[in-house]
């Protein structure tokens, strides 16, 4: 009798309680859950709990264009499979070097950051993915990227090395 | 004591996603019940036939499961290769069946999270949560997206297992499958655990089978049963796993079942990136749209048996594409039958053990 019950004692508290014990001192030292718009996921962050690795290497975020790359082939705007990416004409720019000056704008509202686009690219560093996942807007009006604003996105990627997937075409680009 | 009609949905906690499940109660216990579906049409089917053939791959893992959409592009993708009868390299059915296996287990834990919180065991509902957490960024690592792979096309995958990926990923599943045994330990010593499962929610083998269920929960009722197995597709046939079956038919079996098949995916995705092969991850030379034709592929989804149907006339659209999913079958076998005569208080944990899904029901 007392055996069983030294056994359930066992076996109701101290084991269940291990298993949490052990969950609480875990996350004590890496915390499971961050305090979002203060702390932020950065690529090769190991402070949270998750898998040790380069995870971030792949990451299909905000996409940006290299404008002064572009040569205007319209590949990316034929790929997107709702077409929120179009060919739009820029005016009055100096890094818009084609003779058509149409380059593609994105309606990220309704993008489904799918990579088609970017695979279809036949430029190399031209249509980039980066791993910048959090703008937002209060109007999805916002959204609507023109050539000028992804090339900003751009030279902003750039300057922070935010760079995860490029497009790998044969054409390599023209100006830097 | 009269009868009455109660809506549990379209928004409800229990219904996990949108759906209608409409209960007679007699008192406490549940006289009858329908299922009212459709909330979720999005007319994925029709939307196929406008879209080429590679602009429907991102399609087809947002507007059907969400919680597995590997899957699905394995269902769309095999039945596009079908149709075009190409056979792909060792090395990317070695991938599929990597990420498929990662999926099912992402897919499942989903699962023992939300259906841990109908029960209301909350420590559950967080642990298995945060173990989802991990298997995501392992699919993120290997296709840059969390939910929404986009990772498979026709011929093969559109890359290849990052550099040390299997140094990263066998650790992962060694603590994951230590801890999977703690944690069913820490379930099953709960006496509420047993009470609200055991004996609840029986369905009938014989019923289950007429009414077209499969996957885990038929595998609970006891029907040996898994197309992993039985019409090996990709390189399942390489691989050594049990099927895992219950006996009691309950809740709890089903809970067990889901349980050893999490572990049962570890073993195969050990012995995949064991045994993977050099080689191409993409057949390159495949013809741009499929020829004249049709073809059915079916596959082992988490929720059980998934298939696409999709008809070609030799254009760049798909003439016709139907899909066929486990869930919808599920729901048509679980309501009324596994409820009637139950309490209502567990009728959400009832229902949860079959693992809805309505983004795969509605389409
Ligand atoms: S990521 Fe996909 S949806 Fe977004 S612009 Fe590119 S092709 Fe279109
Ligand atoms: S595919 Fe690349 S080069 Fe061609 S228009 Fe689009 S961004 Fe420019």
């Amino acid at each position: 009798m007392k055996d069983t019950r030294s056994k359930k004692v066992y076996s109701v508290v101290i084991e269940p309680m291990t298993t949490t014990m052990k969950q609480f001192f875990r996350s004590l030292i890496r915390p499971s859950t961050l305090l979002y718009p203060f702390e932020k996921l950065e690529s090769g962050d190991k402070k949270y709990f998750g898998v040790n690795g380069d995870i971030w290497s792949r990451y299909r975020g905000w996409i940006t264009l290299n404008l002064p790359a572009c040569i205007s082939c319209g590949a990316c705007a034929r790929a997107c499979p709702n077409k929120c990416c179009v060919m739009e004409k820029v005016v009055d720019d100096p890094d818009s070097i084609t003779k058509t000056h149409m380059h593609p704008r994105i309606d990220f509202a309704r993008c489904l950051f799918c990579e088609l686009c970017v695979q279809a690219c036949p430029v190399t560093d031209c249509l980039n993915m980066t791993s910048i996942y959090d703008i937002t807007e209060y109007d999805r009006k916002d959204l609507f990227y023109t050539p000028k604003d992804l090339y900003v996105m751009y030279k902003k990627a750039k300057m922070e090395k935010k760079f995860t997937t490029m497009s790998q075409g044969k054409v390599a680009s023209k100006k830097e | 004591m009269s009868e009455m009609w109660i809506n549990m949905g379209p928004q409800h906690p229990m219904t996990h996603g949108l759906w209608n499940l409409r209960v007679k109660v007699d008192g406490e216990r549940i006289a009858d019940a329908r299922a009212e579906i459709g909330y979720l049409h999005r007319g994925i089917e029709k939307i196929a036939e406008i879209k080429t053939y590679t602009e429907f791959i991102p399609l087809s893992d947002r507007f059907l499961c969400y919680a597995s959409a590997m899957s699905w592009e394995m269902a769309y993708i095999g039945a596009v290769e079908k149709v075009m009868n190409i056979e792909i390299p060792k090395r990317a059915s070695y991938i599929r069946v990597i990420v498929l296996e990662l999926q099912r287990i992402a897919s499942h834990l989903m699962w023992l999270a939300s259906w841990t919180a109908d029960l209301g065991l909350l420590t559950m509902f967080l642990y298995a949560m945060r173990e989802r957490e991990q298997f995501l960024d392992l699919m993120q690592m290997i296709t840059g997206g969390r939910l929404h792979y986009v990772y498979m096309r026709f011929g093969g995958v559109v890359k290849d297992l990052p550099e040390g990926f299997k140094e990263i990923a066998l650790p992962v599943l060694d603590q994951f499958e230590k801890r999977l045994r703690d944690y069913k330990h820490m379930m099953d010593e709960s006496e509420v655990f047993i009470l609200r499962t055991k004996g609840k929610g029986i369905w009938e083998k014989e019923y289950a089978i007429s009414m077209g269920v499969t996957g885990p929960n038929l595998r609970a009722s006891g029907v040996k049963t898994d197309l992993r197995k039985e019409t090996p597709y990709l390189s399942y046939a390489d691989f050594d796993f049990d099927i895992a079956t219950g006996t009691a038919c309950d809740t709890y079996d089903r809970y067990v079942v889901r349980m050893i098949e999490m572990s049962e995916s570890i073993k195969i995705v050990r012995e995949a990136l064991k045994k993977l092969p050099d080689g191409d991850f993409k057949l390159f030379s495949i013809p741009r749209v499929p020829p004249k034709g049709s073809a059915i592929f079916m596959s082992e989804d988490p929720r059980g048996l998934s298939a696409a149907y999709l008809v070609s006339d030799g254009t760049l659209h798909p003439y016709r594409l139907k899909f066929r999913s486990p869930t919808y079958f599920n729901i048509q076998g679980a309501v009324p039958a596994i409820i009637v005569n139950e309490r209502i208080a567990d009728v959400p944990s009832i229902i949860g053990s079959i693992d809805v899904c309505l983004g795969e029901v509605d389409r």
